[in-house]
């Protein structure tokens, strides 16, 4: 993923959302559209390292992640920074359920897909995260300070930028920057053994 | 575990800091501010480790670094190595192998190997173009340029060593002077690049850097096209164009055409960000004119905010309140005609607020008034917006006590001329006095307080007002058998939002207080007529004459259901008079103000009233029928003296009614007297007004008419345009007054021979005239008449 393509993806739906705002009504779904190729570099970041399996593949979880997103179309659209902001709470949620799903099924859950896994986890635990505790982390600092863990979540589970997320929170790069960096703090002593 | 809010947002304050202290001043800084005591020490420490030791943990959570390449190779640089990447392309360092720069080092650009498509390269090309042609200091400058072996084109640039332009005041933490000072700089050298037509198009804080002694310089006019160069590939460029959105305008989000204004934008949201740190959200950036974006001032919230200006909290909401909060608002208006006129304008604006004058971007279009200048100086209009503000409180705290009769006696006060707001002072003191004598609970008692005491800035004054009125509207069931009083108390309100120049937001109270008053007197009631004429005064200033003279003429009709006119109907007829005047009906204007004064000589002569009446008619009178004219200049000098008596000079009534008189004379034949005048008045009118005052749009206009009459074509071209560019400048596109002035320009234009820039400005004010709301005017036929003429003799001598 070259830095300008995705510049020009998040810029093309502001203009989508612009023109849906502006009546036309092919220009959310185009949006939506626009957002699933981000999904799939997401999921495939995600995932990178992953031992291909059917059902933990990339594009599956992209796919997910779009429907789910399809599906909050009730929802009036105002802005781009709303429409990535969901597509990043969506893809966390599939990814914890799925992270649930999985453990079940090693306690003895019953879940065919076990066999697939041969003990491996998502990539993101190999490199000494859970995306459960992640999650559970998330959770709480959402509670300390909403702004923090939503940079976490927007860069993480929606691969996005300083930048972009500057924009969405309404503040500058910089800030962003001094967010990131106390929420990752806080996040490793959460997470580090003896933590929390 | 969740901290309490007080103690994370200290520990919160203090990691901020603590990261950007360098390794020695870290143990001095944690010792004094969080000593090893401290509860939240053993937090702090346990964060700034984990910041510390950030980079071996969880690769996965930071993002995947740029794959770098490694440098190309430029013939007559060595030594490059990868500083960059932008949206367009790599940045190189490399240093120069010729005697003349030998060992200079330069910055070099190329394009990205993988994106050389024919758009990119089409505008690497003109950026090349572009940047040679520019030379200033603060613009950086283009050395050189080629192509590589494998046809990507490079420029070379100077390098300059610095810091982005946020960065750098933050490190610094520079005070909001300098920061305001560096902007001007900002301003100076993007407005030298708009004079040769060039706009920056993706202006942000990293492409303007810093250098050691503290100069800025504007980087990457990468985007930066010429405008109008090509107008079709405009239509298919613009929308894919890579800028940076969080600092683009509305119209370059919708991709519309990009002008300078766009680069106006980027430059208030950059003033945004240096005064606050933060940026309006940009969701809220391309809805329609009229959403409210957040003042800066608004923004400050947060101790570092201050800390980094080495100043307080309230201090710096205090020092962005007003001027900077307007100056912001100004370039960020959504319709970029709304917007500073250039840079430098901007620049000008931020040097009058430092050095204590009114700034531009306080001065509203829309202030003016026919017959009366109602401008006012920046001191007494905050001073009056305070009083304002308390007062809607005092208000707020009155009703809740049920004292709807001292409401309404503060709001006649406060709502009438000026000389009566001291009164309207006392009486808010007395008012006041008595809420805290009354039965308020402490809390109360002692928030109200706080509240007058503040200065608050005007728009609170709205929300607070309108929040009020808004409740009423929906509540006009007449329960309580108050709607009248309610009714009154809008009136009231209505009145002190025209009084501050607030005419849309007055409309809206004004129409409220007029549909409570419907809802409880009846349908012809004559009690309806202070409602209507108030309403009318503000669609007058609003420019919409039509409604305006109707809701006058149904008051005056209503004062007919009791009886023949009295003193009552003197001013909705004298008001009626003007604004017929202004819609281009100077007959109906006269007969109406004939009226008015045979009224007004039968209640005793009202001096102010009088002079008022004189005045207009005079003016409406010379438009009629050179017959009057005599008439005419008999009034015009009896108003000037009234005037002279009652207000005395210098005086903005004394000015007003000189220059009818100047009018009239001009009318008369007597052009010599009437142009010496006029100059006097420009000179007057400027400094007891300022130079953008509305009324020198009238002046400059008459002094070109003047000079027309004395035979001088080239002096009557000069004022001409200066009435054309000052209207055009200070009030709404297409407003009828820059018709009239384009009218007189044309007709100068003409006298000096140059028939098609005369015929192009006629056309012009003709479509003025013909999309205006003026219907019937005399101008309009005159100026349609002439066009036909023009185009005649054109014709003729063309065959």
């Amino acid at each position: 993923m070259s830095p300008s393509s995705s510049q020009i993806c998040y810029g093309t739906v502001t203009r989508l959302l612009y023109r849906h705002r502006q009546g036309d009504s092919q220009a959310l779904a185009e949006a939506i559209s626009v957002i699933y190729s981000n999904l799939q570099q997401i999921a495939r970041r995600l995932m990178a390292g992953e031992k291909y399996t059917p059902t933990f593949d990339a594009d599956s979880l992209a796919q997910e992640a779009y429907l789910l997103l399809m599906r909050q179309e009730r929802a009036e659209w105002h802005n781009r920074g709303q429409l990535f902001a969901i597509a990043a709470r969506i893809m966390r949620r599939i990814l914890v359920d799925r992270a649930r799903g999985r453990r079940y099924a090693k306690r003895g859950g019953g879940y065919a897909r076990t066999t697939t896994l041969d003990g491996k986890e998502l990539s993101i635990r190999e490199r000494g995260l859970d995306v459960e505790m992640l999650d559970d982390a998330l959770t709480d600092l959402w509670r300390q300070e909403a702004e923090l863990a939503q940079v976490v979540e927007l860069r993480f589970f929606g691969g996005l930028k300083n930048k972009e997320i500057a924009e969405i929170q309404g503040v500058t790069t910089m800030t962003i920057i001094r967010r990131w960096r106390l929420a990752r703090s806080w996040l490793k002593n959460y997470l580090s053994p003896g933590g929390v | 575990m969740v901290l309490k809010p007080e103690h994370w947002a200290r520990l919160k304050a203090l990691f901020y800091q603590a990261v950007e202290c360098s390794p020695e001043d870290l143990q001095p800084f944690l010792d004094e501010h969080c000593p090893t005591n401290d509860e939240l020490r053993p937090h702090l420490d346990e964060l700034l480790a984990a910041d510390a030791s950030w980079s071996a943990t969880w690769p996965g959570l930071d993002l995947v670094p740029v794959f770098e390449e490694s440098p190309p190779e430029i013939q007559g640089y060595d030594n490059l190595r990868f500083l960059t990447q932008g949206g367009m392309g790599k940045v190189y360092l490399g240093r120069r192998q010729d005697h003349v720069f030998d060992g200079k080092t330069f910055a070099i650009k190329v394009l990205h190997s993988n994106r050389s498509r024919e758009r990119d390269l089409r505008r690497f090309d003109e950026e090349r173009r572009l940047l040679a042609e520019l030379d200033h200091p603060n613009i950086v400058r283009l050395h050189d340029c080629g192509d590589l072996e494998d046809g990507r084109p490079y420029l070379v640039l100077d390098y300059i060593e610095g810091q982005r332009l946020d960065v750098y005041c933050h490190s610094k933490r520079t005070t909001v002077k300098d920061r305001l000072k560096l902007f001007q700089t900002i301003c100076t050298a993007l407005h030298y690049a708009h004079q040769r037509q060039v706009v920056h198009r993706d202006l942000k804080p990293s492409n303007i850097l810093v250098d050691g002694e503290g100069n800025p310089h504007l980087l990457d006019f990468g985007i930066a096209k010429r405008i109008g160069v090509s107008a079709g590939a405009r239509n298919t460029t613009t929308g894919l164009v890579p800028m940076t959105l969080a600092y683009a305008s509305p119209e370059q989000i919708a991709s519309k055409e990009v002008t300078t204004a766009s680069d106006l934008y980027s430059l208030g949201l950059i003033l945004f960000e240096l005064l606050t740190d933060r940026l309006p959200e940009l969701a809220r950036r391309d809805q329609a004119e009229g959403i409210r974006l957040p003042r800066p001032s608004e923004e400050v919230v947060e101790s570092s905010q201050a800390v980094a200006r080495q100043t307080t909290v309230p201090r710096l909401r205090r020092q962005l309140q007003g001027d900077l909060d307007e100056i912001v608002a100004k370039a960020l208006r959504v319709t970029p005609a709304a917007r500073y006129a250039s840079a430098k304008e901007m620049a000008d604006d931020i040097e009058r607020h430092l050095s204590g004058q009114p700034i531009l971007a306080r001065r509203g279009s829309r202030r003016y008034l026919m017959g009366r200048f109602i401008w006012r100086y920046r001191l007494s209009l905050a001073a009056l917006c305070a009083l304002i503000f308390a007062s809607v409180l005092v208000i707020q705290a009155l009703i809740q006590s049920q004292e709807l009769a001292a409401t309404n006696r503060l709001l006649r006060l406060l709502a009438g001329p000026q000389e009566d707001h001291l009164t309207g002072y006392e009486e808010l003191n007395r008012a006041t006095r008595d809420i805290l004598s009354s039965g308020l609970v402490e809390e109360d008692k002692s928030l109200l307080l706080q509240a007058v005491q503040r200065t608050y800035s005007t728009e609170e004054i709205f929300v607070q007002a309108l929040d009020i009125l808004r409740g009423w509207e929906a509540d006009e069931s007449d329960r309580d058998g108050r709607t009248s009083e309610r009714a009154q108390i809008a009136l009231g309100l209505g009145w002190i939002l025209f009084h501050g120049g607030y005419f849309n937001e007055a409309e809206e109270v004004h129409s409220t207080a007029l549909h409570l008053a419907d809802s409880v007197y009846e349908r012809e009631s004559p009690e309806l007529g202070p409602y209507l004429e108030a309403r009318a005064r503000v669609l007058g200033e609003l420019e919409r004459y039509s409604e305006g003279i109707a809701d006058l003429k149904r008051s005056l009709r209503l004062q007919l259901q009791v009886g023949p006119w009295g003193n009552d109907a003197v001013e909705p007829l004298t008001y009626l008079g003007s604004l017929l005047h202004l819609q281009g009906k100077p007959r109906e204007s006269a007969k109406v103000l004939r009226t008015a004064l045979k009224l007004c000589k039968d209640a005793g002569d009202e001096p102010r009233q009088k002079a008022q009446i004189l005045s207009s008619l005079a003016v409406s009178l010379v438009e009629i029928d050179p017959s009057y004219l005599s008439d005419a200049e008999t009034f015009a000098r009896e108003a000037l003296d009234l005037t002279l008596e009652v207000y005395g000079t210098p005086h903005k009534m004394t000015l007003n009614a000189r220059y009818n008189l100047a009018v009239v004379l001009g009318h008369s034949g007597h052009f010599k007297e009437a142009v010496e005048m006029s100059l006097e008045l420009v000179d007057e009118t400027e400094t007891l007004l300022g130079p953008d005052h509305p009324g020198l749009g009238y002046i400059l206009t008459g002094l070109a008419t003047g000079y027309h009459d004395l035979g001088q074509p080239n002096l009557c071209v000069e004022h001409a345009q200066r009435a054309v560019e000052l209207r055009e400048h200070i009030l709404t596109p297409g407003n009828w007054l820059i018709g009239f002035s384009q009218k007189r320009l044309a007709f100068c234009l003409a006298d000096t021979g140059q028939k098609d820039e005369a015929i192009t400005m006629l056309r012009s004010a003709i479509k003025i005239f013909e999309n205006s709301r003026v219907e019937d005017s005399v101008h309009l036929d005159i100026a349609l008449a002439k066009l036909d003429a023009w185009t005649a003799e054109s014709a003729r001598s063309d065959g």
